[in-house]
């Protein structure tokens, strides 16, 4: 009896070894082909993937940082596949025609769309990552400021991948500039019927081909590109929602005494939607941020209370000048990426019910009180400049 | 389906012998109940004919009954 | 004649029913169609479901230590009681047959996309007979250690996800029109919360038949607050997009992500997900065997096990012709399928035995 029961468990583990682990589904390493950074670009009606696969052979591993890699004659880190087809899976199934291994896509860490497809609409380029089980719904989404295909293309000088230092630029650029976005958040950004929201713009410089990631970006409507902000706009959005972590604000003292540099390490947003009497929505925004002086140049002597107040005052400005810039072009490209729709949903759901069809004529004509207040705690080891007088 | 039809196959030696020592014909004739609609089920499926969709059923029924329910939901 | 020789303890009893309710409300997270008042809707249909069981409880303790079938032949006698068992019996036997296939969807969809449905529906239905073969102490121990790591993992995706939270997504609180609501509550009143109507068979094995009452509570209130905060977390992850994917709740895993340190997830989620509907399934088909084998006076039921699990097994592979009848199907019309047999047939049968003076007053202690 006991025995029988030891044969029957033991046939049950069988067969989830024989079938659990796939027959059907089984796939080895060495069988795939792991991609760390794919390209959606649009030609015509046919959409054209890139794919960043890990070329396994040639990373370095842990062999004493011998870099053979850039040695000239050493095997290439990555390769880049392209396919085109007609939707996305259908060039996912077409590259199978030139690589010979599975693509495995639950290592992928960034998606580039091109412009192209960002201007014509990115919903149809990242539908098949968002339905299928295997892209992580929190890589991070790039939009290319020419070919995506061109932008996975260089090498990456530090890392195995350009991928990978794309990530990383992500990963450092959001505590300042990068209004960095993953797939799950665009799918949520996607659903407001009247919002906006950014999605950053890579491109790449110089002749050797460097990736650069400032904090541009790319204005989306739904799913459409309308427009593009530049650093210091969408600074002024991240500055409002709370977001930096560490970044550098250059403020111009008076009387041409020069500029101050102040690193920003903590910063508290909240806009509020009030409404006016005859229900026009005002917007009050407070930002809060807290900081160190970094280096300045110039004779300001800062050992006194009021200089201290006047940084902060210059400070506070200039945080100020940004989040207005941002609004100025939410504004002008009819935007409305700061997602005052949505907060007056949230808080007025009546108002936003009347509102809603004309909220395109509504936006450009809300206006938006800005408070910033600021804390500098340290001034770092000088405190009196020594060419001051 | 191969190991549906084991399925059955097992319970069958397994069972039957048991019921008829015991002489329970009321529990066999349950158990051949049950053991004949699965066979009936797996052969039906094995063939290859279009699946009855018991819930669809239900479903269409039930729509049809109570329209607001689109409505609603 | 004792076809079932186990008494459960009240303790087991109780997390079983926390196990059970969970069960396919992880995966298919009811309600999320009324965006953030889902968790509203949630907390009307544990209410609701809190006054119907009223009637269940009644019941038992004016029958203690019988089960819900030998209560109908009791009550009615031998044809219309068999009748009322056997459309009892009907419902527990399809409701396991839809979770099974709910569960095994999800690992269809999720995990094994390639491996045909017969073979997932085989090897997931192999470990509910066994454990129902077992009998009920063993399914009730067994659940005890499956539902305190559910609620474990609970726990540790609650606190993974706390950075991911969005308080404003609750906001605008009750825009949802009054009906709308009303039909979310109902559905959900009938899925998971009336589902327990199941442990009519169960609980008269409890070894203290005058904690019945407080058994059911217990249960049926905790795994009320697990739900309606599972569907909470949902509304606090995601917002309003929770309806945009098959699967919310795995997708609110799937984007945890501490510091790339802690994330990927989703094989744990996926993990508790088969646990916790093996749990409810074999409590289900336990049941149905228990019923059957009363119901035509067998000597046993375990022989019965297998033909019908295979049989709940080949159903639930021709339930539903894709996912999205699923969906439709537990969103629209679940909740008025299924209220007559979970509410209704307790009701009639509890009416029947007041009106018939049962049990009488010489016979009982």
């Amino acid at each position: 009896m006991n025995r029988n029961r030891l044969i029957l468990i033991f046939g049950y583990f069988l067969l989830n070894l024989v079938f659990g682990t796939g027959c059907w589904d089984s796939r080895e390493l060495d069988e795939l082909a792991i991609i760390s950074g794919i390209g959606v670009d649009k030609e015509g009606d046919k959409f054209n993937l890139s794919f960043q696969i890990i070329n396994p052979t040639g990373l370095k591993g842990g062999e004493g940082g011998g870099n053979q890699g850039s040695g000239g004659g050493g095997t290439e880190t990555f390769v880049v596949a392209q396919s085109t087809g007609r939707t996305i899976f259908d060039a996912v199934e077409n590259v199978r025609n030139q690589i010979e291994r599975i693509p495995f896509f639950s290592h992928n860490e960034v998606i580039v769309l091109g412009r192209q497809l960002a201007e014509e609409g990115i919903y149809p380029g990242v539908d098949f990552f968002l339905r299928s089980p295997q892209p992580r719904p929190t890589q991070w989404v790039l939009i290319g400021s020419e070919k995506a295909g061109d932008i996975l293309r260089p090498k990456a000088e530090m890392e195995d991948t350009s991928a990978r230092a794309l990530k990383l630029l992500v990963d450092f650029g959001r505590q300042s500039w990068v209004p960095a976005i993953n797939l799950e958040e665009v799918n949520a950004a996607m659903t407001q019927k009247r919002g906006a929201y950014l999605i950053p713009i890579v491109r790449v410089q110089g002749d050797k081909g460097k990736l650069f990631l400032d904090g541009s970006a790319a204005v989306m409507k739904r799913d459409k590109m309308v427009g593009e902000v530049n650093p210091g706009e969408s600074r002024g959005l991240k500055w409002m929602k709370g977001e930096i972590r560490n970044a550098v604000v250059v403020s111009e003292l008076p009387n041409q005494q020069g500029l101050v540099s102040t690193r920003i390490f903590l910063n508290r947003g909240s806009i509020k939607v009030n409404l006016t009497p005859e229900g026009i929505p005002r917007v009050n925004v407070y930002v809060y941020v807290e900081g160190e002086i970094e280096d300045m140049s110039g004779k300001f002597n800062l050992t006194s209370t009021p200089g201290m107040d006047l940084v902060k005052k210059q400070v506070a400005l200039a945080i100020k000048k940004e989040i207005q810039s941002a609004f100025q072009k939410a504004r002008s490209l009819n935007a409305d990426f700061i997602n005052i729709g949505r907060i007056l949903y949230q808080n007025h759901p009546q108002v936003w019910e009347d509102m809603e069809h004309k909220w395109d004529e509504i936006f450009p004509e809300i206006r938006a009180h800005v408070t910033v207040g600021v804390s500098i705690w340290r001034v770092g080891e000088v405190s009196k400049p020594a060419i001051s007088e | 389906m191969i190991l549906f039809y084991g399925m059955l196959i097992y319970s069958a030696l397994r069972e039957m012998p048991r019921y008829i020592k015991r002489k329970d014909w009321r529990g066999g004739g349950i158990f051949a109940f049950f053991w004949l609609t699965a066979l009936a089920i797996s052969i039906y499926m094995s063939l290859g004919f279009k699946r009855p969709l018991l819930n669809r059923i239900i479903y269409n029924f039930i729509k049809e009954m109570f329209p607001f329910i689109t409505k609603l939901s | 004649m004792k076809l079932e020789k186990g008494r459960i303890g009240l303790k087991g009893t109780v997390l079983i029913m926390i196990g059970y309710i969970y069960g396919s409300t992880a995966i298919l997270s009811p309600g999320v169609g009324v965006g953030q008042d889902a968790w509203v809707a949630q907390t009307i249909g544990l209410g609701l479901a809190l006054i119907v069981v009223w009637v269940n409880t009644l019941l038992l303790a004016r029958f203690p230590g019988q089960t819900f079938i030998e209560i109908n032949e009791r009550v009615f006698g031998p044809y219309a009681g068999k009748f009322i068992s056997l459309l009892f019996l009907w419902y527990i036997f399809h409701l396991g047959s839809i979770v099974l296939i709910d569960h095994l969807d999800f690992v269809r969809l999720m995990i094994i996309p390639l491996t045909p449905a017969e073979v997932v529906v085989f090897l997931g239905i192999l470990p509910c007979i066994y454990a129902a073969y077992k009998g009920l102490e063993v399914i009730v121990r067994t659940g005890q250690v499956l539902v305190v790591f559910t609620l474990l993992y609970f726990g540790l995706i609650t606190l993974f996800q706390v950075q991911s939270y969005d308080f404003a997504n609750f906001k605008p609180f009750l825009v949802t029109p009054f009906p709308k609501l009303a039909w979310a509550g109902l559905t959900a009143a009938s899925f998971p919360y009336l589902e327990t109507v199941v442990f009519l068979m169960i609980l008269p094995f409890l070894n203290q038949q005058n904690k019945v009452r407080v058994a059911v509570y217990l249960g049926l209130f905790f795994g009320g607050l697990v739900v309606i905060w599972s569907i909470m977390r949902l509304i606090l992850v995601l917002g309003d997009t929770a309806v945009n994917y098959v699967y919310p709740s795995y997708y609110a895993v799937r984007i945890i992500n501490i510091a790339e340190l802690l994330n990927r997830f989703e094989i744990l989620a996926a993990m508790n997900y088969i646990m916790i509907g093996f749990l409810k399934v074999t409590v289900l088909l336990y049941a149905a065997g228990l019923g059957w084998a009363q119901l035509c006076k067998c000597q046993d039921y375990r022989p019965l096990l297998l033909p019908l699990g295979a049989l709940m097994a080949l159903v639930s592979l021709n339930n539903f012709e894709h996912v999205v009848g699923n969906f439709e199907f537990t969103t629209q019309v679940y909740s008025i399928y299924a209220l007559p047999f979970s509410a209704g047939l307790p009701f009639l049968v509890l009416v029947g035995a007041w009106v018939r003076g049962l049990p009488g007053k010489v016979k009982n202690k």
